[in-house]
């Protein structure tokens, strides 16, 4: 009797195993699961959008720049152009690029600066947000940032025009909002990201 | 940087191509892998050789021209108007004099800084150079992506890929000199960006 009441508790057991062994066997692995957030964000098109559950059900590829930015930043972004192009189908992916500049990187100049990069893809979308928002989101991210003045031998709490020091990056979350991967933005080779891309829709 | 990029890469598991499954491949893998090691190294250590301050072009380089300045294969990243754009280029230095680059200027353009990027523990950040660059004699500098630029500031107008801007290049000894840039989301082919 006792023998036969153990089965039940193995099996659960087994069971449990199986499905702790599921969840750590994803590949890419899940680093982030980005349920509990939800972030108030505009569009380049002034439309309000909610990340990252606005985009739920698609793979996103998820840059952060700053307008102001003349070298790193636009990096990351023609990285970002190399990955789309090198997919052999961009059904399921959407591309978003979010600044920390959000007090300069209004949505209309978003829209201008996506423009002027040849970005016209409907699922590809610059975004900016309030202040505190856009803090909070790229903290969760991982993403830091820190602003340095414009002019070198100014004083470093300077609130002139600024130029900031950032992370450089590119995140991938999965359909279910979860992160899978995080690169660096401006020098990985498309093809990495490319493949795990194709690991997470297969 | 290498050491850079592989801490950010993601981590894979399984071996590649190179990597023999069973006892019997071990010595394969073993030469194969430092045949890749010795490859490595040979690639590191020219790489290490070719930055600039080099008067002797490797073979895929524009050879220095002689008792002359030139720039070969300007271009210029887009940008919103209010922005900031990056001019990447190399300037041959072939004469036995030393020049400075004093100022970039074009009608768009408010005024320039020339910076180099860097990696501050994987925060990237721009370190001005100064206010001009100085190009020694018999010399090939180069501005490239993720590194030296001039940085083109608070633009009148927008830069829009596919499109091209004349920019006068102002030289303490050879003068203004005037180029065509083209304006690019990314390098040319012969670039080193990714």
């Amino acid at each position: 009797m006792t023998r036969f009441a153990a089965f039940p508790l193995l099996a659960a057991f087994v069971l449990a195993g199986l499905g702790a062994g599921c969840s750590q066997t994803l590949d890419p692995p899940v680093q982030d699961d980005l349920d509990d957030t939800e972030y108030t964000l505009t569009t380049h098109d002034s439309t309000a959008v909610t990340f990252p559950d606005g985009y739920s059900g698609d793979v996103l590829v998820v840059g952060y720049v700053y307008t102001q930015c003349p070298d790193v930043c636009p990096m990351i972004t023609a990285n970002m152009k190399k990955i789309r192009a090198a997919l052999e189908s961009t059904d399921g992916v959407r591309f978003v690029t979010i600044t920390f500049d959000p007090e300069r990187d209004t949505p209309s100049r978003l829209h201008t600066y996506r423009a002027a990069y040849g970005i016209d893809a409907p699922t590809w979308d610059f975004l900016t947000g309030r202040p505190e928002t856009i803090d909070q989101l790229m903290k969760r991210m991982g993403v830091r940032t820190s602003r340095t003045s414009t002019n070198p031998n100014a004083p470093a709490d300077t609130t002139d025009t600024y130029f900031i020091n950032h992370t450089d990056q590119i995140t991938l979350i999965d359909a279910r909002g979860r992160v899978r991967g995080e690169y660096m933005g401006s020098r990985t080779p498309p093809k990495y990201i490319v493949e795990d891309i194709q690991k997470i829709r297969s | 940087m290498i050491d850079a990029l592989s801490k950010r890469l993601p981590v894979r598991s399984g071996g590649g191509p190179w990597q023999g499954s069973g006892g019997g491949s071990w010595a394969v893998s073993w030469a194969v892998s430092w045949g890749v090691a010795l490859s490595l190294s040979a690639v590191l250590l020219l790489a290490g050789c070719t930055g600039d301050d080099s008067g002797d072009a490797p073979p895929d380089e524009t050879p220095l021209p002689s008792s002359k300045l030139d720039v070969d294969q300007p271009w210029v990243r887009p940008a919103a108007p209010g922005g900031n754009s990056a001019l990447y280029m190399t300037i041959l230095n072939g004469t036995s004099t030393p020049d400075t680059l004093l100022d970039v200027t074009a009608p768009v353009i408010d005024s320039i800084q020339i910076h180099q990027t860097v990696d501050s523990a994987g925060t990237m950040r721009m370190q001005p150079l100064g206010e001009t660059l100085p190009l020694p004699p018999k010399t090939r500098v180069t501005l490239e992506p993720g590194a030296k630029h001039v940085m083109l500031m608070n633009l009148s107008q927008p830069l829009t890929d596919g499109e091209s801007i004349v920019l006068d290049l102002d030289f303490a000894q050879k003068g203004l000199l005037r180029v065509r840039a083209p304006i690019r989301v990314e390098a040319p082919p012969s670039g080193r960006e990714s």
